[in-house]
Formats: structure tokens, sequence, C-alpha cells
């Protein structure tokens, strides 16, 4: 029931959470905490934007140089800022695909959980286009790798008139607009994340975007102290004059550029659709595992108490005007593409008391797979199989699916969530003598399966909510698992329903998992909890904090190193550019064409619209590097043609050759010029009739 | 043996509340004329478990309510729910252990558990809710 085996994916997940719970405690476990952890980035990463902002200058020569005052100047307190900024973004990247990753991985993606996973696909493309718009705006020798790389390659979509990387061929070429566009871009990209965000988490109730305190503070503390130790890199300040040539990429938000470099540039396109599609449509790929049927409402046992409605994790519930003419306002409709079948509502509805009836057991709310009556049944069953312990007691357990109790044993009743129990359950075992005690054992304590299945199991059996078990039968149920432990019934109740440290999903070996083996033999699973929660709060600031010290640590080095050769050491760029509109062909219009236009339209001549081809050719000493003809741009051909072209050249001294030629009226310019080009030169020509034909901009070499 | 009888004052003035009042008068009339007949044990452990489902559902319904309403006496008032719950489950324990010896004792604790609750603490939601729609 409900139960799939869990993938090696799911199993490792499994381990690595585990010896997490142990250093942080099943509370502050940041795998279970990745949603509100990517939340918690995000806002730290928007408070010190907004800071940084009010110290960032916007023109050619001020973008870098109050970049530089943030770093060097205001280390303490800006500087700060910006490596809080940078590593909280690339922690964002991390923690966004291990949620990802891990929400697969649990298979918690398909049916009613669709929505979040589909949401969640544009975020990461905007937390991209977030991260690459900040590189930008540094203006430092990255920026400038970043820039040129990302324009040449949007160029090749062919949808901008102008080649966008044209704004970057010299010094010359630059102008300040660009830097309000990109500043306004940081802006407005990561407002729009902001509403995906929230769109991602619209379906759930309750929605956790907000991590435990102490995560919180450990988070933060690993970034401040990342940031002091290692400040975010700044690599000297852009020089269209010459190319980077090793560049320290961030390879959280970079590491597509080496590809774009290499690869062709329709494959990348064509890849990265393809790629969003398959990753969006997972929701409804094959393998689909049937869906369990939704749960179903029962009016005379409803009265519209709203409890259901209140505990679904999914929002699958709603209070509508009632239908059946009782006296009541409203009765529970289920939303059964939303419902995943966890049987929580049950569990909350008052009307599920166990106990005997008249008539047959119905209650207000139930599952068709495994109903109240069938439940009680299968209770009972159980009861009777119930080994007797050391002791000579016989233990119930009732267990979660998804937990460590999921497989079939005698003396336990496999739930699809613990909170599908209704506390009169607990209740009916206890004083119809079926067992001498119950242990619940929910899912990992880190995180419920079905969200809140174990916090509304433990606020029940608490009497913090409404319609809780028996005090008396609580704790009878708590003493007996709670053992002799210090702390009193309260504790031993709250410890209870913490999960079993050992878990079906995990085949390790080792300690923990070979005695809860053994202890399942008995019928009964320890709780976990009590093997990681007893780590002290102090410790566990300082274990999570060294552990996370070290992964914010990992990704600042990661957000610059290794460092990558875009353009070999001794190798330098010529970049050619091409504005020119070719001469349409026009003819002398005969006197019968003449007279058929209107007085005021006759013209001598009557030209194509479509314009001709621009022939180019480009020759470094013999090679040549390219002999095409440009076509006309615009949908018509009535535009000029354009063209950008980089070439990748060996330094040294060479002969360039370049020329144009007209196809319309033949008109012809050309150029050669003996050049000595210095490594990471990036050397320019510009070729524009209207401003005198060729234009040279010659750079100078990276190191000069 | 007295039944209980529906009276105009157990009102509390909101037609749900009052129709459940009525629906457990009922249930209770019905255990109540089991244990007289001397039922079998099974009958009167079914009369029971009719009302603890009904009761149950009848507290949550009003409590939801009386938050609604922001009713200033709610927390007595959910906190006497709980304790007629226990008692109620006390006299079933005790049906169930032994029907015959119990009998003779459930039937006024019935009634007291029912009324006493009638009288105080519904009794003052009358004001509280008043005739309105939901
Ligand atoms: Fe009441
Ligand atoms: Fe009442």
């Amino acid at each position: 029931m409900h139960r799939r085996t869990p993938g090696p994916f799911a199993r490792g997940f499994d381990r690595i959470e585990r010896g997490l719970d142990r250093a942080f405690g099943p509370e502050w476990n940041p795998l279970a905490q990745l949603g509100p952890l990517g939340w918690f980035l995000f806002w730290i990463v928007v408070v010190t934007g907004a800071y940084l902002f009010a110290f960032f200058d916007t023109g050619l020569t001020e973008t870098y140089a109050s970049i530089e005052w943030i770093s060097r100047e205001a280390w303490w307190h800006a500087g700060v800022a910006r490596s809080l900024h940078r590593y909280a973004s690339d922690l964002m990247v991390v923690v966004m695909f291990t949620h990802l990753l891990r929400e697969w991985a649990l298979g918690r993606f398909r049916g009613a959980r669709w929505f979040s996973w589909f949401t969640g696909v544009p975020v990461i493309w905007f937390v991209y286009m977030s991260g690459i718009t900040g590189f930008w705006l540094v203006w430092d020798r990255l920026a400038q790798y970043v820039a040129v790389r990302t324009t040449e390659f949007l160029d090749t979509l062919g949808i901008f008139g102008e080649p966008i990387a044209r704004n970057f061929l010299s010094p010359a070429h630059l102008s300040d607009r660009f830097f309000t566009l990109m500043v306004f871009l940081h802006i407005a990209i990561p407002l729009l994340l902001l509403l995906l965000m929230w769109i991602h988490v619209q379906r759930i109730s309750a929605a956790r975007t907000r991590p435990p305190r102490g995560l919180a503070a450990i988070t933060l503390g690993a970034l401040v102290v990342s940031a002091l130790v290692a400040p975010a890199p700044l690599k000297g300040p852009a020089d269209l004059a010459s190319v980077p040539q090793a560049v320290g990429l961030d390879w959280f938000f970079l590491s597509a550029y080496p590809l774009i470099e290499r690869a062709a540039a329709p494959v990348i396109w064509i890849g990265a659709v393809v790629g969003t599609v398959a990753v969006a449509a997972l929701p409804w790929a094959p393998p689909r595992p049937p869906r369990p049927a939704a749960a179903e409402v029962f009016l005379d046992h409803c009265n519209g108490c709203e409890r259901c409605a209140n505990d679904c994790p999914y929002n699958a519930i709603r209070m509508v005007p009632r239908s059946d003419g009782a006296p009541f306002a409203f009765e529970a409709q289920v939303l059964a593409d939303r419902c995943v079948a966890c049987g929580i509502c049950m569990g909350a509805c008052p009307s599920s008391s166990p106990f005997r009836r008249s008539g047959n057991l119905v209650t207000g709310i139930d599952l068709p797979e495994l109903p109240l009556a069938e439940l009680r049944a299968k209770v009972i069953r159980a009861a009777d199989e119930a080994p007797a312990g050391v002791d000579g007691a016989r233990v119930l357990t009732l267990s979660c699916a998804h937990g460590a109790g999921a497989e079939q044993a005698p003396g336990r009743v496999v739930l699809p969530c613990v909170a599908m129990a209704p506390p009169s359950l607990f209740d009916f075992i206890l004083s119809r003598g079926l067992a001498d005690g119950v242990v619940i054992a929910g899912c990992a304590a880190r995180e419920c399966h079905d969200r809140f299945g174990r916090t509304w199991t433990e606020a029940r059996i608490a009497r913090a909510r409404p319609h809780a078990a028996r005090t008396g039968a609580a704790q009878a149920a708590a003493h007996r698992l709670g053992g002799p432990e210090r702390g009193g019934a309260a504790r031993a109740r709250a410890r209870r329903l913490r999960p079993a440290a050992c878990s079906d999903a995990a085949d390790a070996p080792g300690a923990t998992h070979e005695r809860c083996r053994a202890r399942r033999g008995a019928g009964a699973i320890e709780e976990g909890g009590r093997m990681s929660t007893t780590t002290e709060p102090a410790i566990r600031l300082a274990l999570g904090g060294a552990l996370s010290l070290g992964i914010v640590l990992g990704a600042a080095a990661l957000s610059q190193w290794p460092r990558w050769q875009s353009v070999p050491e001794d190798a330098a760029i010529v970049r050619l550019s091409l504005r020119h509109g070719g001469t349409r062909n026009c003819r002398a219009a005969s006197a019968e064409e003449l007279a058929r236009l209107p007085a005021n339209m006759r013209r001598r001549e009557i030209c194509e619209r479509r314009r001709p081809s621009v022939h180019l050719r480009l020759e470094l000493d013999r090679h040549t590097l390219i002999d095409r003809e440009v076509p006309p741009s615009g949908l018509w051909g009535t535009g000029p043609s354009r063209l950008y072209a980089r070439f990748e050249v060996p330094a040294g001294t060479h002969r360039l050759a370049s020329s144009v030629e007209d196809e319309g009226d033949g008109q012809r310019w050309q150029i050669a010029r003996e050049v000595r080009i210095q490594p990471g030169e990036n050397l320019a020509i510009d070729f524009s009739p209207e401003a005198g034909g060729f234009m040279f901009h010659e750079g100078r070499g990276a190191d000069g | 043996m007295a039944e209980l009888v529906w009276r105009e004052e157990f009102s509390v003035g909101d037609p749900a509340v009052d129709h459940e009042h009525r629906e457990l008068i009922d249930l209770v009339n019905a255990a109540l004329g089991r244990i007289a007949a001397g039922a079998p044990a099974d009958e009167i452990d079914a009369a029971f478990g009719d009302l603890l489902a009904a009761v149950s559902g009848h507290f949550a319904h009003e409590e939801r309510q009386m938050q609604r309403g922001g009713y200033a006496a709610y927390p007595e008032h959910r906190a006497d729910h709980e304790r007629l719950i226990d008692r109620l489950r006390d006299l079933m324990d005790e049906a169930h252990e032994d029907p015959a010896a119990a009998a003779e004792a459930l039937v006024p604790a019935l009634e007291e558990w029912f009324s006493g609750h009638f009288a105080t603490h519904d009794a003052r939601l009358h004001g509280a809710l008043g005739p309105h729609e939901h």
C-alpha cells in the first residue's frame, strides 16, 4: 500500500540525511529544509543586493571603481555584503538542484504533487538569469568574459536586429546605457523569480518558507565567516582591448560557458529546450504508478467541523455549502486531483471512533483503500499476532509506510501516514486490552513524508490539538514506549514519535541498523530520535556550523576555481563586424510602367525591395578566415547586411587582408595591413561605409 | 426510567447545534433503553459507540462555532467537553467490563453527564452564537 521500493538515490539521501541528523539534529537537518533554505538564501541575496545598490555606480569606469571601493575600502560592510550576495547565490544553486534531485528521488513529483514540480522548473532558469546578469554588473574581467560570451551566444538566435555582441567589439563601442539595462534586468528578473517561487508553493498548505532559527543562524554564520575568510573575487577591470584568456569561473552559475564556447549553438539551444521540457514533463512520464483513490466524504457523519480541512497538508479539502439539506452550514469536499491519500483527514475526523457501533463503522471522511472499518479489523488481527516482548508485554505497532517500519510484520499495522490513526484508536487498543502498549513509528523526524503527519500525531497525543487521545491512554502508551527514561511522560510522548533511526530504505549494515533489526523482531521499533536528538543544541550548533562552513567554503572555492582557459595563452582574438546595406538593383522604368503610377509616385527607376547581399572576405596571411555572402537582414531582406564574427589567431606578426563587395552596385572596399598581434589582444575590425569603410581598433596584449 | 427530553431552553440559537443536541438526546435515550431492557452486552457497547462517535463530532462542531464566533468562554467549554468524553469513556469501560453490575449506576451517570453540560455550558452559548446564518 502506497509504498514503492526506494531507489538507490532515495537510499543514498536517507543515508546522508541520517548522518546529518547526528550533526544538526533532525529539526535542523538541512537536507530536510531545502525549500525553506532556498527562500532564506533568496532573502539574503535580496537584502545584500539592496545594500550594494546604495554604493553601486553605473558607467564605463565608475562601475568597476565602485565595486573596487566596496571590496577594498568598505570591505568590512559593503565588501561582506558583496561576498554574501555572491556566496548565498551560489548556495542557492546548490540548494535548488539538491531539492530537485531529492524530490525526484523520493518520488514526490507525481500525481497531486505535479504542480510544485512543474512550477519549479522555470525557477531554475530565473535563478540562472538573475545570477548571470549579476556577474555582468561587476564589470571586471569575469564580467567581460560573461558579457561577450553571453551576447555572442544570444546572437546565434538571430532575433536581434543588430548583433548585441557588437556592443563589446572594442572600448570605443561600449556605452553606459548597457549598464543601465543590466541593472534593470538584475532587478526585474529576480522580482519575477520571487513571483515564480511564490507560485511554486501555492498548492500546499502552510508552505515552509522559513528554516528553523538554528539552521538559519548556522547558515548565515557560515556565510559571514566565508565572506571574511575568502572574500568574493574581483579580477581587475574589464578591458575590451584585450581578451580574458583564463577566467576563474563561478562553476555554479557559469559552468555552461565552456560548453557554449565549444559546442555548436543550435545543439545547445535545442538541448536546453528539450532538457527543460523533459524535466517539466517528468510527472507524466512512465512508469506511472496507479494513483491511490482519493479520500471520500460521508455526509451522514460530517457536520462541517473543518478538522480534516485544517489538517490536510495538501490543501485538498475545502469546506463548501451544505448540499444535503442537513441543518449545517458546511460540508467537506475533497479535491481529488490534489489528494495523495495519506489518510490524515480520516485521523482528524472526530467521527473516526473505532469503538463498536450499532451499524457499520462509518466516519465523516475515509480512505477507500483503507477505510476505518478495515483499519479496525487490521488492528485487531495484528494484536492477535503481536509477539510478547521480553517482559511479556504485547506491543502493537502503528507504523508509517514511508518509515523504518514499512514492512509488514506480526503485531504491526502499516498506515500511509501515522496521522491516519485517529487518537481514539490508541484508546481503543489499550482500553480493550488488544495490546499492552502502542508504538507509533513515524517516518524520519527530520521531515515527514506527508509534511505534517508527525506534527499532528504528536500534537493530538499531547492534547495540543482538539480531539486528542484520552490522557490516560496516551500516557499508558507513552510510558510503554518512552521506557524508563528520565523526563516524564510529556517528553516520552514527544520522543516516541521520532523516527526509527534505522530505515528499511537503507541496507547499510552498521550498529544502528543492526539494533533496529534486532528490535524489529520483537515487534517494536526503537525510535531513532533518541539516538539523534540527544545532541545538545550547543554541540549541534558547533557540528552543524562546522559542516556548513565547510560547505560554504567549498562553494566559495568553486566560485572561482578551477580556472577555465577560454583562449590559449599565446593566442589573440580578431573580431570582425560588418554593417552595410547592399545597393538595391534598379532599372529604368518603361513608359507604360510610369503611366500606371500616380503622378506623385512616378520615378525614373524601379528598385527591388530586397537588398542584394554583401560579399565579405577576411584573410590572415594565406588563410581564409571568412569568405561568404552576407544576406540582407530583416524578414523581407530590406535591412542592411550585418555580421559579427570572432576568430582565434596565434599571436605574432600577420598580414590581415579584408574586402567587402556590394553585390548591388559592385562597389568594393579593401584593406591589407601588417599587424603585430600580442597574446591576449583583442583586435577589432569594424566595417561601415558611413564611418569611412574599414576601421581597425588595435587592442593590446593581456599583460600590457 | 426517565428519558431525557428536549426542552426549549436547551436551544443555543444555532439550528445546527440544536439539531445535534436533539440527535444526542436520542442516542442517550437509546443507550438508556438498551440498559433498561437488559439488552446483550454487545448492543449496549454499540449504543455507547454510536454516542461516542456522535458526541465527538458534535463537540468538534460546537468548538468550531465557538472559535469562529470568538466565544470568550471557549477554553472552559472545551475543557468540559474533554471531561465529558473522558467520563463517557469511563462509563463505556465500566459497561464493557461488567454490563450487569454497571447498568444501574449508568443511568443517573448518563443523565448527569448530558443534562449537566446542557444546563450550564451550552446554555451560555445561547446568547453568544444567536440565530444567524452560516
Ligand atoms: Fe458543549
Ligand atoms: Fe453541545
